[in-house]
């Protein structure tokens, strides 16, 4: 789990490369002062500024009160190191408490409510924190770790230019495959063993019943097991693991001491991957299980990256290019693994109702949620968009937005996925009306100056059914405004941004550029955003641009 | 009065001055807590934070200080931030507690002419 999501950060200058570790047994709130004493004391001497230094011992007191506070069942043992050099620093706290199951989640709700001012609770400050202060924030929970244990991990080094297209799920360390090898014969079973034992994590079975009890806890990638076995047998064994969820999708190899029999339709009709007779070599052994295991991750990542194309293809961001007296340009990037922006828009008598929304979170989960909530918010949009127009002659941007919160605060399944979204009206005679759930506010470029506009809002969902500000204002012809996702801001945060609702580099473009058609200023836009992006590690999440200009009314 | 080293309220005619020690953290905010609201006026208005002698300030604090705003505001008063340096300055301006809907003062005489000039008004 990632949280790569951050919209301000703090790159480290360069320090000494020094290494600080410290181990924790039962970690609790009274520890917190000592370490950080004890943290800002290194920091200082591998010669980091106390600005940064101030940051760091933040965030670690954030970490450290989350395992404390949270967990069900408490760290028995925390490990922080701190890694300084000429890229900069890393933090790492590794614990074995009950990991984070919705690490990404909590991150977008703190992040909204450390923006949205009105959304203030008394908790959930603490991981937008750590998030809103550095360049990467990456949350790794024991089952997916190397040394099984979770990982909170800070990394404030420059960008590697070699992991600039590195994915999350790359940066994950590399597990062993887990093979479970079944065998009733001992000897045969402390061979194979051993030939497979340095390339795979192997777990000797001794018999079927051990191997079907183990299968409905831990699910292996590979499974070889001998076919002649007492009580029950290879093929009863295929047999039984393919009644379990998702038994069927793990290969099967088995072996056997002669090939009598292995032919028969009953057992080429179990669906295995292949069969060898015994005695095997270590070399047949380990190219079966490397030849298996390899065309089983290349069918996964061939069907995850169908399902993103797919994904991609309906959810594509495009708004019509003009609309009466205004034109607008929109430009998307989607990222290769995350991220989830899409648009809407519906013409109305008096111009176009659009929304523009960033679903949170990462990876193909995340794409997921956004394609389903896609396809709830389109029927939603057009059902409010045509009730709005009949009830107030008009389109209302906020009732879009009340009865998107309200929709989401009563589904469950909606309640668990976040997102921002913007949903705005471009009228006749320069009349434009925004409304805001925790979406970055729109920029106003005015007579070549630009200003974010005062619109943000709550989150959708967690302002439940209190409702949503308009924001209206009447342009003039020439003037433009700017819609974006976070994706697209992000890429132009640079360290000293703490406070800016817009990065200032934006602003300043947009200063610099705006004086030209929207389309022109949309694409100079675009080639700063593909060039700040070049050796941007946050590159995994979508990036929206709208550009909209009002050109007046027709003489 | 003075809790420990913790905090000390300090009630006067148009505001009450609560000054923090230390660091204002997960574990001092557990002990804070509950003697803050035994000892604060549930009907105090208008709220200086002296921030002086604050060393170190996380999201825990900022909890704390949630609920001082929302006492402020049901009471139909103010809170105003003053003379925070510093970690603990830096997290107030990155949460917003440094203008708009919670005032910040840099120093607490500016503090106590902002409560002074509201009453003149």
């Amino acid at each position: 789990m990632h949280a790569d999501i951050s919209s301000g950060h703090t790159a480290a200058p360069a320090p000494a490369p020094l290494t600080w570790r410290r181990s924790v047994s039962r970690p609790t709130y009274a520890c917190m002062p000592a370490l950080r004493a004890e943290m800002k004391r290194f920091l200082d001497l591998a010669g980091l500024p106390a600005a940064y230094t101030d940051k760091l011992c933040l965030s670690l007191s954030e970490v450290i009160s989350n395992l404390v506070r949270h967990p069900p069942q408490k760290a028995e043992r925390m490990d922080i190191t701190i890694e300084t050099g000429t890229g900069g620093v890393r933090l790492d706290v590794a614990d074995d408490s009950t990991p984070f199951a919705t690490f990404d989640a909590i991150c977008k709700t703190a992040l909204a409510r450390m923006r949205a001012a009105e959304s203030m609770a008394e908790n959930g400050y603490g991981i937008g924190c750590v998030l809103v202060q550095h360049t990467r924030v990456t949350y790794t929970p024991a089952a997916q770790s190397a040394d099984g244990r979770n990982h909170f991990t800070i990394d404030d080094r420059k960008a590697n230019p070699a992991e600039k297209t590195e994915t999350p799920a790359q940066k994950t360390p590399k597990r062993k495959p887990v093979i479970f090898l079944v065998d009733d014969d001992a000897g045969d079973l402390k061979a194979h063993h051993r030939m497979l034992s340095g390339l795979y994590d192997v777990v000797p079975l001794p018999d079927a019943a051990s191997a079907l009890a183990l299968f409905r806890v831990q699910r292996p990638d590979l499974v070889i097991s001998d076919l002649h076995m007492p009580q029950m047998d290879g093929t009863a064994l295929r047999r039984q693991i393919s009644t379990l969820p998702d038994g069927d999708t793990v290969p099967f190899v088995f072996l056997s001491a002669s090939s009598e029999g292995i032919n028969d339709t009953g057992i080429l009709r179990l669906g295995i991957d292949d069969y060898l007779i015994k005695p095997v070599s270590t070399q047949s052994l380990a190219r079966t299980a490397a030849r298996i295991l390899g065309r089983r991750e290349q069918l996964g990542r061939a069907i995850e990256e169908r399902f993103h194309r797919d994904i991609q293809k309906y959810l594509h961001p495009s708004l019509p290019a003009a609309a009466g007296p205004w034109r607008v340009t929109t430009l998307n990037r989607m990222a290769d693994v995350g991220g989830g922006d899409f648009t809407l828009h519906h013409q109305t008598p008096d111009g176009l109702l659009a929304v523009i929304a960033d679903v949170m979170g990462h990876g193909v989960q995340a794409k997921f949620f956004a394609y389903a909530y896609a396809g709830y918010l389109r029927s939603l949009f057009r059902a409010t968009a045509q009730t709005t127009a009949q009830e107030n002659g008009d389109a209302n941007t906020s009732v879009f937005l009340q009865r998107l919160s309200d929709a989401v605060t009563d589904d469950d399944f909606l309640d668990g996925t976040l997102l921002t979204c913007q949903s705005f009206h471009l009228g006749r005679g320069g009349d434009v009306r925004i409304s805001s759930a925790g979406h970055p506010p729109p920029v106003l470029i005015q007579g070549g100056r630009a200003s974010p506009l005062p619109v943000m809002g709550a989150l959708a969902g967690m302002a439940g059914h209190s409702g949503y500000d308009e924001y209206r204002r009447t342009l003039m012809r020439g003037d433009k405004i700017l819609f974006a996702t976070d994706g697209f801001f992000d890429v132009f945060t640079r360290d000293a941004d703490d406070d800016a609702t817009t990065p200032p580099a934006l602003l300043a473009l947009l200063d610099a550029h705006g004086g030209g058609t929207g389309e022109q200023l949309a694409h100079r836009l675009w080639q700063a955003f593909e060039n700040n992006i070049g050796g941007y590690t946050r590159a995994v999440d979508d990036a929206t641009l709208i550009i909209a200009a009002y050109e007046g009314e027709p003489l | 009065m003075n809790i420990g080293n913790i905090f000390e309220i300090q009630p006067a005619q148009d505001y009450t001055l609560i000054r923090f020690y230390g660091f204002i953290d997960a574990s001092s905010v557990l002990q804070i807590r509950p003697a803050l609201q035994r000892q604060l006026s549930d009907d105090a208005t208008n709220l200086i934070v002296d921030m002086r002698d604050v060393g170190f300030l996380d999201s825990h604090g900022i909890g704390l200080f949630v609920s001082l705003l929302k006492q402020a505001h049901e009471n139909k008063g103010r809170l105003v931030f003053a003379a925070a340096k510093g970690q603990p300055a830096s997290v107030l301006r990155m949460v917003g507690f440094n203008g708009g809907l919670v005032s910040y003062c840099a120093t607490l005489n500016d503090a106590y002419a902002l409560f002074a000039r509201n009453k003149a008004v």
